[in-house]
């Protein structure tokens, strides 16, 4: 069984009602984000970047037991 | 790894001043080029904002400011440069980030601490919550 552990940073820590949660037998972003957008159906409507392991991704990308994905809004530092 | 970027609440000025004064040793210095950022009082749909409350992903943010680090000294022919910025709460009028570069001449160390302030800005994973006065905040 592999465990990922997914962050909500800023504004979709809100959204989700969690700053992260872990998630079991997600094998690739795509299919994580099926259950996210079911679960939490206001993510659509946001806009935000990815990291897989602090690296942020443009593609569908395969996940193994340990990682972590980061859902990003726009940053906002300074 | 090199030090820290990231502080709990404000910058203090006597902060600012001891790192100045830190570099009164290293003569080959003739610029230092200093950019800070102040919280400001903005308005939101009628509120005032009394503070922003900073949040990070911590252990990425330091790696990007080592990255922007790296791309900097890379790019400039700087002598030294350093970075604080807040996280957590910071209040109207104070100070939530501290750029400090040095170098031989002035001219370059202008553009360096331009490029960092930008770099900042576009690439580290940092989010503000404005807090308003009374009650209420949104995040920015």
């Amino acid at each position: 069984m592999n465990t990922i552990k997914v962050l909500f940073f800023g504004s979709l820590e809100d959204v989700v009602g969690v700053k992260e949660k872990d998630f079991s037998d997600i094998n690739a972003t795509d299919s994580l984000f099926k259950i996210l957008n079911k679960n939490y159906p206001k993510l659509n409507e946001k806009t935000f970047q990815v990291a897989v392991n602090q690296q942020i991704i443009n593609t569908n990308t395969t996940l193994n037991n340990g990682d972590e994905i980061a859902l990003l809004p726009p940053f906002a530092g300074g | 790894m090199s030090k820290k970027v990231l502080i709990e609440g404000p910058i203090s000025p006597e902060k600012i001043a001891k790192s100045i004064e830190n570099h009164s040793s290293k003569t080959g210095i003739g610029a230092h080029n200093i950019f800070l950022g102040q919280v400001r009082a903005d308005k939101h749909e009628g509120k005032i904002v009394e503070g922003i409350e900073y949040s990070a992903y911590e252990d990425m943010a330091e790696k990007i400011f080592h990255e922007i680090r790296e791309s900097i000294f890379e790019k400039y022919d700087i002598s030294c440069m350093h970075i604080y910025h807040s996280i957590g709460k910071v209040k109207v009028g104070e100070i939530s980030l501290f750029v400090f570069v040095s170098s031989k001449h002035r001219a370059v160390s202008y553009e360096a601490s331009r490029d960092v302030v930008e770099q900042i800005k576009e690439k580290t994973p940092i989010w503000k919550k404005e807090i308003f006065e009374g009650e209420g905040w949104h995040w920015v």
